[in-house]
């Protein structure tokens, strides 16, 4: 069966409108770009197959809405989630203020339990528009990146492909490394035995 | 076709019995449900979704949303996803399960699930989806007709080689028609359910552990952990699993009856709570096998089990006949269990088709269920029935076991 003995990633791509989420993903998976803007409604979401140190990945990515007005799914779909990258655009200072609070609406929306160890990765997007335009520098970008736990980094030109296999690599792996950590008793019959004298077992009241 | 798709709360696929797109599927699933358990206020759960062609049911159990697609005029089971529910429930227990999703929401479930395990989710949707499982259909259990004075026979020696440990006990022909129970439990607010054997029943004959080149293996017994679920979802119970040959030439030698094969193996199910009582129930079914296989009117009315003798015209081309009371039928054996056909508050149907009539009836506490040649005068039906009827009571304790 497909997908089956593949790990699944579940993928999240949060941030602005127009910062260029779904160019990324279409030059990704279809290497594709169109200079056409089509806002994202509700959301896509997209299979991934990748080999990762000889594993097998499928990566399920949610290419969300930017726009608030299209945001018609709500939020409730970011838990369970292996993996968020947060986007921006160089070139537009508020899509890189908007980071933050991007990553702060997931944590509690996804209802993440431990926000410190949680795999974000920031992609700074249309790096190739011409240097007059650029408004956030790599050394800005770099630091925020840092204060917010070391996050990995990258810039990227989905109209030119540039970077953005390196970046979803990076994703992939921080996502597994997330999976991998789970520990769980493989002794499943030894976890509860119905007792015969026992409550939830006997209802005599002796 | 129908399409049954499992997937976990948030949205991984778990299992997919038409895996096309099931990635995305999955994706598009959780968001839907999602949309309605937390965005929409008063909070709401989605039960259903029709349109011109198709009627997509969901069920939310968590950590697992089940959904099933079908074509709309199709007769769905309304159990079909507790069922799968179920059996999922069945292999590892709810604790287990919850533990896992409370400590991990994203946790990818296939891995727990081994090649044999998607086999039976395999054969319960082949199942639901064709509507060919009378068990699943009727909610009840198929019987061997035995002379019910040789059953008591059958039951009394049962229950004398039972020790305490010993929960629960079955004898079964390998096509699961059901000879004997042992229920030795006080507490009569636990009991079997169906629905928990009829997935005790899917596991043994479609996973492959049990078979050897697709027959059942007799000369080895299996020790089977299971969850039953509605018996109790919280621990598992202790499974001993031994299947028996008939079709031997020297029991027909030795009891001097000829060759026949109709019932070509037994089926031994003995249960316990605790996971040591391996050798306890290892010694009551060997027993209990010696004193099916040495006496002869033992041997041979389960070799040989009565024969059905409904006073039918040959118009009918199968029937199908449920005790409502005790949950058990018979049927033709040439029986294709077409679809099940829903009372909701009547108590008769007829659905007409090219070439044959389904008609179903409530008389007493029977169902009876007969496909008809087409020509036959509805005026007809009613008469048939209550003959049928007649000839189940005055021959019920054979028929059923009470
Ligand atoms: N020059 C340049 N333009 C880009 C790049 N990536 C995207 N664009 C353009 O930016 C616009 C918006 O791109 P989208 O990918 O639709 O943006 P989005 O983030 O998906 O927007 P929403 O769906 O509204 O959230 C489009 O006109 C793209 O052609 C890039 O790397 N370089
Ligand atoms: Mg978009």
């Amino acid at each position: 069966m497909a997908g089956q003995k593949k790990t699944l990633l579940k993928v999240i791509i949060l941030g602005d409108t127009e910062v260029g989420k779904t160019s990324l993903m279409q030059q990704f998976i279809n290497g594709k770009f169109s200079q056409q803007y089509k806002a994202t409604i509700g959301a896509d979401f997209l299979p991934k197959d990748m080999i990762i140190d000889d594993k097998n990945i499928t990566m399920q990515i949610w290419d969300t809405a930017g726009q608030e007005r299209f945001q018609s799914l709500g939020v409730a779909f970011y838990r369970g989630s292996d993996c968020c990258v947060l986007v921006y655009d160089v070139t537009n200072l508020k899509s890189f203020e908007n980071l933050t609070s991007w990553r702060d609406e997931f944590l509690i929306q996804a209802n993440i339990k431990d926000p410190d160890n949680f795999p974000f990765i920031i992609i700074g997007n249309k790096i190739d528009l011409e240097e007059g335009k650029r408004l956030i520098s790599t050394k800005k970008a770099q630091a925020l990146s840092n204060s917010l736990g070391n996050l990995p980094y990258f810039e990227t030109s989905a109209k030119e492909s540039v970077n953005i296999d390196q970046a979803f690599e990076v994703v992939a792996r921080c996502a597994l490394k997330q999976e991998e950590i789970m520990e769980f008793n493989d002794d499943y019959t030894d976890a509860v035995n119905i007792n015969v004298d026992d409550d939830n077992y006997n209802n005599c009241a002796c | 076709m129908i399409n049954y798709i499992i997937i976990s709360s948030s949205g991984k696929p778990i299992y997919a019995f038409d895996n096309n797109n099931i990635i995305v599927y999955s994706a598009i699933i959780q968001s839907i449900v999602s949309y309605f358990t937390y965005s929409t206020s008063p909070n709401q759960l989605i039960n259903s979704i029709k349109n011109n062609n198709s009627f997509i049911n969901f069920a939310h159990y968590n950590p697992f949303i089940l959904i099933s697609i079908s074509p709309i005029n199709h007769h769905h089971n309304p159990s079909s996803l507790s069922i799968l529910y179920n059996y999922l429930i069945s292999l590892l227990s709810k604790p287990y399960i919850d533990k896992i999703f409370n400590k991990y929401p994203n946790f990818d479930f296939t891995k727990l699930l081994s090649n044999s395990d998607i086999l039976t989710l395999n054969s319960i949707c082949h199942d639901l989806s064709l509507n060919n499982n009378p068990i699943f259909n009727y909610n009840s259990l198929q019987t061997l007709p035995i002379n019910y004075k040789i059953r008591s026979k059958i039951n009394s020696k049962f229950n004398s080689l039972s020790t305490s440990n010993l929960l629960f006990g079955l004898i079964t022909t390998s096509n699961f028609k059901l000879i004997s129970i042992l229920k030795n439990i006080q507490n009569s607010n636990h009991n079997l359910h169906i629905s928990d054997l009829s997935i005790l029943f899917k596991i043994i004959s479609s996973s492959n552990n049990f078979k050897l080149n697709s027959q059942y293996i007799t000369n080895e017994t299996f020790w089977l952990p299971i969850c039953l679920p509605k018996f109790n979802s919280n621990g598992h119970l202790y499974t001993l699993i031994q299947f028996v040959e008939l079709n031997d030439s020297r029991y027909q030698q030795l009891h001097s009856i000829s060759a026949n094969n109709n019932t070509d193996k037994l089926l031994i199910i003995l249960m316990s709570p605790f996971k040591d009582s391996f050798n306890e129930l290892k010694k009551i079914s060997n027993n209990l096998i010696k004193s099916l296989l040495f006496n002869k009117k033992i041997f041979n009315s389960i070799y040989n089990p009565l024969s059905i003798n409904l006073p039918i015209p040959s118009s009918i081309i199968s029937y199908t006949i449920k005790n409502t009371s005790l949950l058990q039928f018979i049927e033709s054996p040439s029986n294709s269990s077409s679809s099940p056909l829903n009372f909701k508050n009547s108590t008769i149907i007829i659905e007409n088709y090219s070439n044959y009539k389904l008609f179903a009836c409530k008389l007493s506490n029977y169902e009876i269920y007969l496909k008809i040649n087409s020509s036959t005068p509805e005026s007809q039906l009613l008469p048939i029935s209550k003959s049928i009827l007649n000839y189940c009571i005055s021959n019920n304790h054979h028929l059923f076991i009470q």
